[in-house]
């Protein structure tokens, strides 16, 4: 193993955490993937770029890298769609949270009212 | 301090009834106890008892439990929010705070649904509050011998090991780090907002009160174990997954 390989990978696992912790961008949410696509489209319609560039980094093939570079490029999109997500399930919970609260303060004195407001959620799966 | 409270109506928004404190020039706070309910029917009949005795507001949030637990609620003079589909636990407790926020509360106390906790105990819990010594009130079952000695010995290593991880995660060193009972003043139920909505909020509101400097104060509580109690427990699996909500949490946006 080439001492750049761990050096690399500490820095790229370094700035991926400083991107999603602390520097979230909707430009480069997009554009890194973006990135890695054209880097690869490159790569493979001249090999000999990414044979030369991967002996540069100390990496066997060029096939090697341009494994490695996907995998970097797949991580850091599950990244950000699962923080995508977080977002999603928070706007959720405030709005049922809204619902909720919206429907206790107009409840009638009715004993019988039906529990559900107008939003009971089928949450099965269809 | 007199003022009439208005007939309490069984299901409907209660208004802020005064608590008993008597003393100081300011008027005293309204507490609010907030109950998050899920599948609680065997139990939140009695709870709900227990607690409508204390002459506090109650607000039960039925976390759309698929039994009687919201119907069952409703027959007590209590606030029952229900929400359209289940979230969680810190979840409801969010939702009953900002409904008791709205309603004017001035301490906001959070009580398990299942019979664990006592209902005597709230005025203990609040005393720092109301004597303004802290901001956050924790029960702890671990401050006494007697109460610590209730505590079933599986459970014990499993909440030990919890007080780890969580001082670890959140640099609030407790005896008891996952207790649901507390008591928080306006300032830090306004300030804290859990985010969490499953069981890692216990962590989440200890990491937000000590970045937003409020004081933290432990009480020492009892804790009913019924049979029920310890068959429903809490799985192992929670325990990681409370640790990977954490991590995640706190590094990715």
């Amino acid at each position: 193993m080439r001492p750049i390989q761990p050096l690399l990978i500490f820095l790229l696992i370094g700035l991926a955490i400083l991107y999603l912790s602390r520097m979230r961008s909707r430009f480069w949410d997009r554009m890194v993937p973006l990135i890695i696509v054209v880097i690869g489209i490159l790569m493979v319609t001249w090999p000999d770029m990414s044979t030369r560039a991967a002996n540069l980094l100390g990496v066997g093939r060029g096939v090697d890298l341009i494994l490695y570079l996907a995998l970097i490029g797949l991580l850091f999109l599950m990244m950000t769609m699962f923080s995508e997500l977080r977002k999603v399930q928070w706007r959720v919970t405030e709005l049922s949270r809204a619902l909720a609260i919206l429907q206790a303060n107009t409840a009638t004195t009715e004993p019988h009212q039906s529990e559900d407001g107008p939003l009971p959620v089928d949450d099965r799966p269809s | 301090m007199s003022g009439e409270s208005q007939a309490a109506v069984p299901g409907r928004a209660q208004p802020a009834s005064q608590s008993s404190f008597d003393g100081g020039l300011t008027e005293a706070p309204s507490i609010f106890v907030v109950v998050p309910a899920f599948n609680e029917s065997s139990m939140i009949g009695a709870t709900l008892q227990g607690l409508v005795g204390t002459g506090h507001s109650v607000v039960v949030v039925d976390d759309c439990s698929r039994d009687d637990t919201g119907l069952i609620a409703r027959r007590y003079p209590v606030s029952v929010l229900k929400h359209p589909f289940n979230m969680g636990q810190g979840a409801a407790l969010q939702t009953g705070t900002v409904f008791a926020l709205q309603q004017g509360a001035g301490i906001v106390v959070h009580f398990d649904a299942d019979g664990q906790h006592d209902p005597s105990d709230i005025d203990r819990v609040i005393r720092p509050l109301l004597e303004d010594q802290a901001d956050l009130v924790l029960g702890s079952r671990f401050l006494r011998a007697a109460d610590s000695d209730t505590v079933p010995r599986n459970k014990r290593w499993l909440l030990k090991s919890a007080i780890v991880v969580n001082g670890l995660l959140t640099g609030v060193w407790l005896s008891d780090a996952h207790n649901g009972f507390r008591a928080l003043s306006r300032r830090a139920a306004t300030e804290v907002v859990i985010r969490e909505n499953g069981y890692t909020h216990a962590s989440e509101i200890l990491l937000q009160a000590r970045q937003k400097g409020l004081r933290i104060a432990e009480v020492a509580v009892r804790v009913h174990y019924s049979e029920y109690a310890i068959a429903k427990g809490q799985p192992l699996s929670n325990a990681a997954g409370i640790l990977m909500d954490l991590i995640i949490g706190r590094f990715v946006r």
